[in-house]
C-alpha cells in the first residue's frame, strides 16, 4: 500500500492518495471546516465501453448499457439501496459519463454508515427481468425528454454524430429507444462482471470526516480475481470530421448551433494542460471581451447564449462553440477568419494573461466545498492525474506561444462541424 | 461562522454580514424587492443585462468582462426571482479573497469600485440607456423569451402558473410579455432604474472570509447621494384556490407530454408544508418517486416544489403520451396517501433528516448561506445559522396528516406530446 499527501500551497487543502494492489484507489481531503461529506465512486465504465476484449474473446453490448446498469444498481436482494440512504438522511444518486459511472452521495450525519453502503451499492447486482422491463419505461422517458426533446441535447449529440465517424462518444451515454430495447439482465450481469472490480474504481471523499472512516469504508473493495481488466476496444477513428453540415429541425424558438473543431485527443497530465489551452484559447477568440465576440453580437447574429467550452477525454477531443443565430454559417466564417487571424499575427499576450487570472481565480474559487472537492480529485483520478490541484499548478507555464498552436492545431476549418437545429416549420 | 448586521443609516437597506473562514472567496448580493406588473416586468428582465453588460467606466461591450478576468474571475450577475407577486431583482458579485490571489493583491477594492459603478453610474446619458447597449440586451431578451419554447419543462410550468395565478401578477410570465418588450425604450428603462434605486426596500447580504469594514462603507458612501423613499412590497401573497380545479390541455411537437398538477392551501405553517413537500419529493422514498416513478414506471423525474408566498405545491413531470390521465392520477394518489396518514412513520423521519441536511449543505458554500439569509428576509423570519430545526423535529404524523388535508386541487395542465416516431 501507498500513502501520499499532496498539499495545495495556494489553499493549504491537502488530499490524501492511498493506493493498494487490487483495491480502489482512495483520495481524502479532510475538511473539518465544514458541515457535509460528500463521497464518490467512480467506476471507468462509461457509455464508450461497448466494446471490449478479455481473456481473448471480444464483448459487445448495446448503446446505454452502461447507464442502464447504473439505473439498476439501486436494486439490492434486500430492496432499493436509496432507501437506505434515505434512512441515514444522506442524498444519493448516480451518473453515467462517456467515460465513467459514478455513485455519489453527501450527508451531515451517520456518515460511517453511508461511507459502508457505497461499496455495498456498487457490489451487489440484482437484475430481476420485471424490474429491468419497468426500467426500460423510466429510461425511455428519460431518453425522450432529454436526448430526442431538448434542443440543448439534441445539437449537443448531432455535433458528435458530425464529428465522429465510428468512435462510440457520438451516440448518446443513455443510448436511444431501440437500442435499450436490447438490454437484457445477462447483459447487465456480464457487464458489472467485467468493469465493476474493485481495482477499476476510484473512491473520492472529501468534507467533515477522516481517513480512518473512508479506510475502514472501503475495507471490503477488494479483489478476488487476478485477471487483468478488460480492454476497452475503439474503432479505428479519421482525423478529419465525419460531415462538415450537420442540421434537422424541432420546435425551438431560434435556430440552435454547435460549432464543433475536432483534434488529436491526448492522455493524462497533457490531457488537462491542453484542455486548459483549448479553454483559453477558446475564450480568447470568441470569449465576451473579444472583437468576434463583439462584432457578432453587435450584429445581431449571436446573443447572450452564446457560450464555448472544450469536450475532452482519453480518446477525443473537441473544442465547441454554441448558441443561437439566426445565420450559424456567418457565426462559423467569423469563428474561421478570427482563428486564422490569430495564427496570422499572434494572440493579444496582455489579454491571454488576463485570461490566465481568471483561470486561476476559477480553479481556486470552485474547489471550495466538500462535492466540488470530491468531484476535482475524481476528475483527476479518471484521467490518470496525480494531484487535484493540477489546474492551478499547469497554468502558470501556459505561454502565448502555446495558445498559437493551439488554434494552429486544433481549430482549422478542416476539423470542423457545424450542428444546427432549425425551428420546425409553422403549421 | 458568525452573523451581524452593521448599521446602515440609509431608509429601507438593511445590511447582513456572514463571516464564514472556511470561503475561498466572497459574495455580495444587491437586492432589490419591486412590485410586479405587466408592464415593468420586461424592464426588470432588461436591467439584469443592461447593469451588468456596461457602465460608464467600461462603456464598451466586453471592456467589463475584460476587467471581470483580470481580476481572478471575478463576476457580476444579475438575476429576478419571482417572490409571491413581487420580484426580487437581485445583483451578486463574487470574487476571490484576496489572500489567495497569486500576489495576495487587494482586488476587494476594485470589484467594490465595479459594482457600485455598474449599479450607480450605469452607461446611460441624458436620462437614457445607452441605444446601443439596449438594443442588444433588448434582442437578447427577446431570444430569451422566445428561447423557452426550447424548453418544454419550463414552459409547461409557465403555461401552468399563468392558469393557475391568473389575474394574480405571478402570472406574468418571468420575462415578461414579448409584444411589451419590444415597445420598451431606453429612456422608460433607465427612469425605472431611478425609480427602483430610490424606492425599492434593498437587503445587502456579503457573505466573507473574514469581517472587513471597507464593504459597507464602500456601499454606504454609494448610497449615500440617493434620496430614498421606500415603498414596502408585500411578499406573501396566497393564491385563491378555486371550487373545481381547472384542466388545461394543449399539444406540443415534441415526442413527451409534460403534465404540471397546481395545489393550494391555507392555513399550513410554513416549515409543515415545506415538509410535506419533501415527503412527496426529494429523496429516495419519497411518495412521488417511489409510486409514480419507480413502482409505475410513468416517469423518469417527478418533483414537487413549494411557493411559501404563493401558498401552493407545484408538481410536474414528463409523461408519455396517452399515460397523462394515468400519471395525474397517480400523483393525486400520493396526495391522498399524505392526507390519509397512509404513509411509514420512517418518510416522515426521512424527510426531516433530509431538511437537516439541506440546511447544513446551504451552510456549506457562499451561495448556499447567501440564499439562506435572503430566504428567511423574504418569509419575513429572522436568518439563522443552525443545522437543525426544532421547529420541523417537533412535527408529528398528526400534524403532517391535518394539514395534507388543506392541500386542495387547483390546476391540471397537459401538454400532449405529438411527435409520435419516438414513442416506444
Amino acid at each position: 500500500m501507498t500513502r501520499t499527501r499532496i498539499t495545495d500551497p495556494l489553499t493549504g487543502e491537502s488530499c490524501i492518495c492511498i493506493r493498494e494492489e487490487g483495491a480502489p484507489e482512495l483520495r481524502i481531503m479532510e475538511q473539518p471546516g465544514f458541515h457535509t461529506v460528500s463521497a464518490q465512486l467512480g467506476v471507468r465504465c462509461g457509455s464508450v465501453c461497448c466494446r471490449y476484449r478479455k481473456n481473448g474473446q471480444i464483448f459487445t453490448v448495446p448503446a446505454g448499457t452502461a447507464h442502464f446498469l447504473e439505473h439498476k444498481m439501486f436494486d439490492s436482494p434486500a430492496g432499493d439501496m436509496a432507501v437506505r440512504f434515505a434512512a441515514l438522511g444522506a442524498s444519493e444518486n448516480a451518473f453515467t459519463a462517456f467515460d465513467r459511472t459514478v455513485y455519489y452521495f453527501s450527508a451531515q450525519q451517520n456518515i460511517p454508515q453511508a461511507l459502508r453502503l457505497l461499496p455495498a451499492l456498487v457490489q451487489t447486482p440484482w437484475f430481476l427481468p420485471d424490474r429491468v422491463d419497468r426500467e426500460r419505461l423510466i429510461i425511455g422517458q428519460e431518453i425522450q425528454e432529454y436526448s430526442l426533446d431538448s434542443p440543448e441535447d439534441r445539437v449537443f449529440f448531432q455535433l458528435l454524430e458530425g464529428l465522429y465517424h465510428a468512435h462510440p462518444v457520438r451516440c448518446d451515454v443513455a443510448g436511444s429507444l431501440s437500442s435499450i430495447a436490447e438490454i437484457t439482465p445477462a447483459l447487465l450481469y456480464q457487464l458489472h462482471r467485467d468493469f465493476y472490480r474493485p481495482d477499476n474504481m476510484v473512491l473520492c471523499c472529501a468534507g467533515n470526516l477522516t481517513e480512518e472512516q473512508v479506510l475502514e469504508a472501503a475495507a471490503g473493495l477488494h479483489c478476488e480475481t487476478a485477471e487483468p481488466l478488460p480492454e476497452v476496444l475503439l474503432p479505428s477513428e479519421p482525423g478529419t470530421p465525419r460531415l462538415p453540415l450537420i442540421r434537422s429541425e424541432m420546435d425551438v424558438g431560434k435556430t440552435q448551433f454547435a460549432l464543433g473543431f475536432k483534434s488529436a485527443p491526448v492522455q493524462g497530465t497533457e490531457l488537462l494542460r491542453q484542455t486548459l489551452l483549448g479553454e483559453l484559447v477558446l475564450d480568447l477568440l470568441a470569449g465576451p471581451s473579444s472583437p468576434f465576440y463583439r462584432s457578432m453580437l453587435s450584429q445581431g447574429l449571436i446573443n447572450d447564449t452564446f457560450a464555448t467550452s472544450a469536450f475532452t477525454g482519453s480518446s477525443w477531443f473537441a473544442l465547441i462553440a454554441e448558441g443561437e443565430s439566426d445565420e450559424p454559417e456567418r457565426v462559423r466564417e467569423a469563428f474561421f477568419a478570427a482563428a486564422a487571424d490569430a495564427c496570422r499575427t499572434g494572440i493579444d499576450e496582455q489579454r491571454f494573461a488576463e485570461l490566465k487570472a481568471a483561470a486561476y481565480g476559477d480553479a481556486v474559487l470552485s474547489c471550495n466545498s466538500p462535492a466540488a472537492c470530491a468531484e476535482a480529485m475524481l476528475d483527476a483520478a479518471m484521467w490518470e492525474i496525480d494531484s487535484p490541484f493540477a489546474r492551478t499548478a499547469l497554468l502558470p507555464a501556459l505561454t502565448p506561444e502555446d495558445a498559437c498552436r493551439c488554434i494552429a492545431e486544433r481549430l482549422m476549418p478542416a476539423q470542423s462541424c457545424l450542428s444546427v437545429i432549425d425551428p420546425s416549420p409553422a403549421e | 461562522m458568525q452573523i451581524c448586521q452593521p448599521v446602515f443609516p440609509g431608509s429601507g437597506i438593511r445590511c447582513t454580514e456572514v463571516i464564514d473562514p472556511k470561503l475561498h472567496g466572497c459574495l455580495l448580493s444587491l437586492h432589490f424587492a419591486v412590485p410586479r406588473d405587466a408592464r415593468t416586468a420586461p424592464m426588470h428582465a432588461l436591467l439584469t443585462d443592461l447593469l451588468t453588460a456596461a457602465s460608464a467606466d467600461y462603456p464598451e461591450i466586453g471592456a467589463l468582462s475584460a476587467r471581470l478576468d483580470a481580476l481572478y474571475a471575478a463576476d457580476l450577475s444579475a438575476s429576478l426571482i419571482l417572490c409571491g407577486d413581487s420580484t426580487d431583482l437581485h445583483f451578486t458579485a463574487s470574487w476571490l479573497d484576496d489572500a489567495l490571489t497569486p500576489d495576495r493583491l487587494p482586488i476587494t477594492d476594485a470589484v467594490l469600485e465595479l459594482v457600485l459603478g455598474c449599479l450607480l453610474r450605469p452607461h446611460a446619458r441624458n436620462g437614457s440607456f445607452d441605444p446601443a447597449l439596449f438594443a442588444v440586451c433588448r434582442q437578447n431578451l427577446i431570444d430569451e423569451i422566445d428561447g423557452i419554447l426550447g424548453n418544454k419543462r419550463e414552459y409547461a410550468l409557465q403555461l401552468a402558473a399563468e392558469t393557475a395565478f391568473a389575474g394574480e401578477p405571478a402570472a406574468i410570465p418571468p420575462q415578461g410579455d414579448r409584444d411589451l418588450a419590444e415597445t420598451v425604450t431606453p429612456q422608460e428603462c433607465f427612469a425605472l432604474w431611478q425609480d427602483i434605486l430610490q424606492t425599492a426596500p434593498i437587503e445587502i447580504i456579503a457573505v466573507l472570509p473574514r469581517e472587513n469594514p471597507q464593504i459597507t462603507a464602500a456601499l454606504r458612501a454609494g448610497f449615500a447621494g440617493i434620496a430614498r423613499t421606500p415603498r414596502p412590497v408585500t411578499w406573501l401573497a396566497p393564491s385563491p384556490c378555486r371550487a373545481e380545479p381547472v384542466l388545461a390541455e394543449d399539444a406540443i411537437a415534441v415526442s413527451q407530454s409534460k403534465l404540471v398538477l397546481v395545489y393550494k392551501y391555507r392555513n399550513i405553517p410554513r416549515r409543515t408544508a415545506e415538509l410535506l413537500t419533501k415527503m412527496l419529493s426529494g429523496t429516495g422514498t419519497s411518495l412521488l418517486f417511489v409510486n409514480v416513478r419507480e413502482r409505475e414506471g410513468l416517469c423518469y423525474d417527478c418533483s414537487a416544489t413549494h411557493s411559501a408566498l404563493k401558498c401552493a405545491v407545484v408538481i410536474e413531470c414528463g409523461v408519455q403520451p396517452g399515460r397523462e390521465q394515468a400519471a395525474a392520477d397517480a400523483i393525486c394518489a400520493q396526495i391522498e396517501a399524505l392526507q390519509t396518514g397512509d404513509f411509514p412513520d420512517s418518510l416522515c423521519e426521512e424527510a426531516k433528516l433530509s431538511t437537516e441536511y439541506a440546511a447544513a449543505l446551504a451552510l456549506d458554500s457562499a451561495s448556499g448561506i447567501e440564499n439562506r439569509v435572503a430566504a428567511a428576509y423574504c418569509c419575513g423570519e429572522t436568518p439563522s445559522l443552525t443545522v437543525a430545526d426544532s421547529a420541523v423535529r417537533a412535527l408529528t404524523r398528526a400534524d403532517l396528516t391535518e394539514a395534507a388535508c388543506r392541500l386542495r386541487l387547483d390546476t391540471v395542465l397537459m401538454l400532449h406530446g405529438t411527435e409520435t416516431e419516438a414513442n416506444p
